[in-house]
């Protein structure tokens, strides 16, 4: 499931994404099924391209991505309300569960928010809506979910003030984070400035932080163009090594 | 976002008892509401003598509270959507169509950096004058430094001569000028008047004659935004963010195309860099940089972000006089 406040997500770029994705698997025998996708029984021997295999796993797949945009922090107060009644529905219908939760742009209405002064309200045991209150109740509110429906929460976060990097939350509650031990350990750690500038209570309830950004690292050259090279670095827990990888058509790749 | 007591007449239950029970926890609208544990709250209405009453008319507080979000949709309907709806709209201009693909996405919001004389406005009115001729539609084109021409717009029309349309001209011209509107805008505030005033006019679809509004460029963006930034306060940031997401809703729920200007300020070792700062980097969709070869008719424009492309590719076009 996708809360998208930034609204600037592109559909098309996703599809050409999950046709690389499912074209590069079914060339050959499947060798690792991904859970989130398939619910089909495996076909191994199969080697020759079946399209109409491929174009159900596709609109599957396409359908089974659910997506909604917020224009403010009420609506987007108001989505996580009644996103565990959504998730119900979803169970009932079509028999799936939800494994993901992605908030892309979790500071998209920051100084919005910051910025939004009230008439004073009277009662004195009213909230006024604010920064403040709107992170806390957003964070009472993902709390609550993940209790009746545990599932990965990543939120997305672009730094404001002045840094040149955005960086990438995590938060694990189900399931073990694939460990990159396997990583040679490169460089040292950039330990780059960036300036925190959420609440808090949201600071405090991420548990896992990825800072990724544009590397300084001149251009590198693959097989058909120049690409620029970004990095990605644990914040939390923190990691002495640094990540590195480019963006291609068909997706994302780690460089060596 | 409604007192409680206004809800009454379309759900009764969410009469004075469930008002005064709501009360007592510091809840009078919908905004509180929404800032408040709902769970919490059966549970204190679990303890109260009308208890049943209470839960429903939480319950129906929450499905009021699900009419207020966007409704959820999958992956096939969004795709769906960006096919029948979010076509690419050619700007007049090969050099620029070519580097994005066909033109400018309609429900993207895109920006052109440049600093002066570089070539934006011609770029505004090229594609303007290209969609009222062109596309047929119409142009919203909100101008905050009286740089609107109408003799170059008719010029960029008259360009590309359509012989069949030669007897007609004058009455031609003038259809096509009438899918222009002009406004005139010196402060942001303005700015949210014409765009409030145009989601209404699209919502209740009413139509200037034959055409629909699918262009709306302001020109420049920076101007308006540039004066109220700076100081201690965020009040600046948050108009301009909350700016950013009325041009990126108009641009979505309408299928418009949105074209934006900015210009450039000195950043570090003396190269410039757009303005607005870093708030303003994640707001549009495509940002494109633009500069004018001095003294010739020859412009440069190059992707600074893409959502498909990677930055960096770059073409070149001219503009003829």
């Amino acid at each position: 499931m996708f809360i998208d406040l930034d609204c600037r997500f592109d559909i098309l770029r996703l599809s050409k994404m999950l046709k690389h994705r499912i074209n590069g698997q079914s060339n050959g025998s499947i060798k690792k099924i991904d859970q989130e996708h398939m619910d089909f029984d495996l076909w191994n021997n199969d080697t020759k391209k079946n399209p109409t295999y491929d174009e159900e796993l596709y609109s599957l797949c396409m359908r089974r991505f659910l997506f909604i945009r917020c224009y403010d922090s009420f609506q987007f107060l108001a989505t996580l309300k009644t996103l565990h009644y959504r998730i119900q529905k979803e169970q009932e219908l079509h028999g799936i569960s939800v494994h993901i939760l992605m908030i892309d742009g979790i500071g998209a209405f920051h100084w919005i928010d910051r910025a939004s002064t009230f008439m004073p309200l009277g009662a004195t045991n009213r909230k006024t809506p604010s920064l403040q209150t709107v992170s806390e109740t957003v964070v009472q509110e993902i709390r609550k979910l993940l209790l009746l429906h545990p599932m990965l929460v990543i939120a997305t976060k672009a730094t404001i003030f002045g840094d040149r990097y955005s960086m990438t939350e995590t938060k694990r509650n189900l399931g073990k984070l694939d460990a990159s031990n396997s990583r040679s350990i490169s460089s040292t750690s950039l330990q780059l400035p960036y300036r925190e500038y959420m609440p808090s209570v949201w600071q405090t309830f991420v548990t896992h932080r990825v800072l990724v950004g544009a590397s300084d690292d001149p251009l590198i050259r693959t097989n058909d163009s120049d690409r620029s090279l970004y990095f990605s670095e644990w914040l939390l827990p923190p990691q002495s090594f640094v990540d590195k990888f480019i963006v291609k058509e068909a997706g994302v790749f780690m460089v060596p | 976002m409604a007192p409680l007591k206004y809800l009454e007449q379309e759900y009764p239950i969410l009469d004075s008892n469930f008002r005064n029970f709501c009360a007592t926890h510091g809840i009078f609208s919908e905004e509180d509401l929404l800032l408040h544990d709902l769970h919490v709250l059966v549970a204190f209405a679990e303890q109260q003598s009308t208890s049943e009453r209470l839960k429903q008319g939480i319950t129906q507080v929450l499905s009021i509270i699900d009419g207020q979000h966007q409704p959820w949709l999958n992956g096939m309907e969004l795709l769906e959507d960006a096919q029948l709806n979010k076509h690419v709209l050619s700007t007049g201009c090969e050099g620029i169509d070519l580097l994005l693909q066909g033109g400018l996405r309609m429900g993207q919001l895109t920006e052109l950096v440049g600093a002066s004389s570089s070539g934006k406005t011609q770029v505004c009115l090229l594609a303007t004058s290209n969609v009222a001729k062109k596309h047929m539609d119409g142009v919203v084109y909100l101008d905050t430094g009286n740089s609107f021409s109408p003799q170059r717009v008719i010029d960029f029309i008259r360009q590309n001569p359509d012989p069949a349309i030669d007897q007609a001209k004058h009455r031609i011209l003038q259809k096509v000028m009438n899918r222009i509107l002009c406004h005139s805008v010196f402060d942001i505030f303005t700015m949210f008047d014409v765009l409030h005033q145009l989601e209404v006019n699209l919502r209740s679809q009413m139509q200037k004659g034959d055409c629909q509004v699918r262009l709306l460029i302001v020109d420049s963006i920076s101007s308006l935004v540039t004066p109220i930034l700076g100081g201690g306060g965020s009040q600046g940031h948050a108009l301009m963010t909350s700016a950013g997401f009325l041009l990126k809703k108009l641009a979505h729920e309408h299928n418009l195309v949105v074209l934006v200007t900015n210009h450039t300020v000195g950043g570090e070792g003396g190269i410039s860099k757009p303005a607005l700062g870093e708030s303003w980097k994640s707001i549009p969709h495509v940002r494109l940089r633009l500069s004018h070869d001095q003294g010739s008719s020859i412009y440069n424009v190059s992707v600074l972000k893409h959502p498909s492309m990677a930055s960096g590719k770059a073409a070149r076009f001219t503009i003829y006089d």
